[in-house]
């Protein structure tokens, strides 16, 4: 059952064993364990529901529909950008690109050094990675899914002689219509909107949409519920209360909303680290135009990433979008954006992606705002600068005529022989166009509450019923995409606590 | 979407503009006369004018101008307040850059255009991003109208009608066929690479 801001009276009350708050990535999936093991779970949604027949190609409706504040958040530092999160039963996995990558070995090994919890061992959680991957299907693509910028790239890298992975995306039968960021139009795409949440709503779990949770309920010590306001569709004001009471709380809002519900308490304060280790895997885009057709708006969004540079922490991939998104990302008005922009077809948009080097803090800002802050620093400035080099050099390599550059400094270059001006004397980190839809790690998992908000069962480690499944519990970066091993997470967790709920109910 | 029991309610797009999933749309950002004609003066800065066959006539700058305020009430809280200050810096910068005593509002939109080009140059970072936003606000909407797409050659709604049958094929258990394969092929994409040897 799935309700919306029409169902509910100004003042409406709802009873659940388990509700979790946010149908994302590591929402719905520890919703759907929790519920297929016969646990009574209700969803709270901020988002709307949209089924995937109403999906469309258009930014300006899209937006609005499946994006937090229509892709217009900002991360505060030294250099301001934008970071993507989705607002929607399905949560970002809605709109992401379906990489699924899983969290390196040795991040895992450093991981399960620090918690001291063998559960979290590369070992042990291989089951679980193979079961979230089997759950939205992640596989390799076959050839029809394939567009000309997925091609440059992997012809790129092999004249370059760089290793270049074929990505493993969730899907069943891609065919590369492009859509991925707006709602895939094909069904194809595993989201959680297709996978988890209507296994969790056939097992019995409800879902309330429209529904934003702005504070918890605390009783003598322990989180008995969640209390949340109805955003009215035409005002996006907080209008009707929502109360909700159940034996746990799972907070699943994603890296930035998370620790900002926790911060309007006085719990999790204990080791200092809620709200910080945030990371954003930032990025930024290489956009080349060649001349002769590429076609980059059909066939998938990511065929591959070039791994060659992955030990240092750099990853580079093609990721073209809809004409406005790109248009919106170039450094051009006037007649000049259009002497670009009628190339659209012979543009392939590529991207570098670098492993943090540091961390951010999200803040409680007024008016129910939550303020992230990250700033990257001179090293990582240097890896961007050098991948921006390495891009730039296989697309003139592959006949590109000129390549649009990410600094608000050094647009555009037309040869090779002017890649040389991409240098650190001349593009400082405020020059940089940064951007993340990887946001993580700030409700720190561990095994000791000195250093970490969470235990390894994923509650907080001073108020007892309140769990957090999503991908702020990441103790580190991992340097790749994040939704598959959040879910890997979301499922262990999810086993636990079921066995703890059906253990009291038993009890009862 | 009012009370349903299934979550997934069909399983392909139907690509309908404003398609009625019961989503109710928030009113629009509803701007004081003076900050209409600023902002129609930053389209017509902004957009590409009427060079090179890039559509620009009043029709296309209106529903610019709607996708803008349709869009702004889902903006974050940031966002919403910034961008009318923006709006109206931007519209006094030639007077603030002693370029003249016009508003951009007033100048021919060549000239408008040009004048942002120099705030965009300019050293302080925020100037810089206040172009940067300027230019997202409205080449968001100028490039996602239909007959802009259509100027470029984008056909992404008839693309994708061909992929959701192609879809459907495979879902009966069809194979592909090799005219399902997307265009340009490897051995053209190589043709044009630079010659190494
Ligand atoms: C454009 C884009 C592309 C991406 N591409 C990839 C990719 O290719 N591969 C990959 O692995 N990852 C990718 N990601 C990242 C990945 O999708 C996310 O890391 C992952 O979905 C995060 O999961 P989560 O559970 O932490 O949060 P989310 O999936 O963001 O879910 C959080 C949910 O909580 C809801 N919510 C928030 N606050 C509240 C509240 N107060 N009350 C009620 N509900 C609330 C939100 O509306 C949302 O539905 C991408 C992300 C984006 C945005
Ligand atoms: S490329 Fe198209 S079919 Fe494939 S997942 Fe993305 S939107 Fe769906």
């Amino acid at each position: 059952m799935i309700l919306n801001h029409r169902d509910y009276r100004a003042d409406s009350h709802f009873d659940a064993e388990v509700v979790v708050v946010g149908t994302g990535a590591g929402g719905a999936a520890i919703g759907a364990m929790l519920a297929e093991l016969g646990v009574d779970v209700l969803f709270v949604e901020e988002g709307g529901h949209h089924p995937t027949s109403s999906f469309n190609p258009y930014l300006a409706e899209s937006m609005p529909r499946l994006w937090r504040d229509a892709g217009t958040s900002v991360i505060l530092g030294r250099s301001t950008f934008l970071y993507a999160e989705g607002r929607c039963v399905g949560g970002s996995t809605v709109i992401n690109g379906a990489m699924t990558y899983r969290a390196p070995e040795e991040v895992l090994q450093s991981w399960h050094a620090q918690v001291r919890d063998d559960s979290l061992g590369p070992a042990a959680m291989e089951s679980w990675f193979e079961r979230a991957e089997q759950d939205i299907s992640a596989k390799l693509h076959r050839d029809i899914a394939v567009g000309g910028d997925n091609r440059i790239m992997a012809l790129g890298a092999e004249r370059a002689g760089w290793h270049h992975e074929k990505n493993r995306r969730n899907h069943i039968d891609c065919v590369g219509s492009n859509n991925c960021i707006l709602g895939c139009v094909t069904g194809a795409k595993q989201s959680t909107l297709v996978s988890y949440m209507p296994r969790a709503l056939g097992a019995g779990a409800r879902c309330l949409t429209e529904v934003r949770a702005r504070r918890l309920l605390i009783e003598r010590g322990r989180c008995v519920g969640v209390e949340g306001r109805v955003v009215d569709p035409r005002t996006l004001k907080p209008t009707g209360r929502i109360r909700v009471r159940a034996q746990a709380v799972v907070l699943a809002c994603g890296a930035v909303q998370t620790p900002h519900l926790l911060l309007q308490h006085r719990v999790a304060r204990r080791s200092g680290q809620l709200g910080r280790n945030f990371v954003t895997h930032p990025n930024v885009k290489v956009l080349a135009i060649y001349p002769h057709e590429i076609g980059g708006w059909r066939g998938l969004s990511q065929w591959g990433q070039v791994r060659q540079f992955h030990e240092e922490g750099i990853i580079l991939a093609e990721n073209m979008g809809p004409s406005g998104a790109v248009a919106a990302a170039l450094p051009f008005h006037g007649r000049a954006i259009w002497q670009r922009m009628k190339h659209y077809n012979n543009m392939v948009l590529s991207g570098v992606l670098v492993e943090d080097s540091n961390t951010g803090r999200i803040y409680r800002g007024p008016f129910d705002t939550a303020v992230p802050v990250y700033s990257i620093t001179q090293a990582d400035l240097r890896q961007f600068l050098r991948a921006t080099r390495l891009l730039c050099g296989m697309h003139f390599d592959m006949g590109a005529e000129r390549v649009i550059l990410p600094f608000t400094r050094l647009h555009e270059l037309t040869s090779a022989d002017q890649i040389a001006l991409i240098d650190e004397s001349r593009i400082k980190i405020s020059d940089l166009e940064l951007f993340t839809p990887h946001l993580m790690g700030s409700v720190r998992l561990g095994g000791d509450e000195r250093d970490s908000v969470v235990n390894p069962d994923h509650e907080v480690w001073d108020l007892p019923g309140c769990y957090v499944s999503d991908a702020s519990v990441f103790p580190t970066a991992i340097g790749v995409n994040p939704q598959v091993t959040i879910m890997a997470m979301a499922l262990r967790a999810g086993e636990r606590l079921a066995a703890r709920v059906l253990a009291r109910r038993r009890a009862a | 979407m009012g009370a349903s029991d299934d979550a997934n309610v069909a399983e392909v797009a139907l690509l309908d503009r404003f398609p009625d999933d019961g989503w109710v749309r928030a009113r629009r950002w509803s701007p004081s006369q003076g900050m209409v004609n600023a902002i129609y003066g930053l389209i017509g800065a902004i957009c590409p004018g009427r060079s090179d066959g890039a559509p620009a006539d009043k029709s296309v700058y209106d529903a610019v101008f709607v996708q803008m305020v349709q869009t702004f009430p889902y903006m974050s809280r940031l966002a919403r307040m910034g961008l009318p200050w923006i709006i109206r810096v931007l519209d006094w910068s030639p007077i603030w850059r002693f370029e003249g005593v016009v508003r951009l509002q007033s100048l021919p939109p060549e000239q408008g255009s040009a004048v942002l080009d120099r705030v965009a140059s300019s050293r302080f970072a925020l100037l810089r991003t206040f172009v940067t936003a300027a230019r997202a606000a409205v080449l968001t909407a100028y490039f996602d109208l239909p007959v802009v797409h259509d100027a470029l050659g984008y056909d992404p709604v008839g693309f994708m009608r061909e992929r959701i049958a192609l879809r459907r094929r495979l879902e009966a258990g069809k194979v592909s066929e090799q005219t399902d394969l997307l265009q340009p092929s490897p051995q053209t994409l190589l043709a044009a690479a630079v010659d190494k040897s």
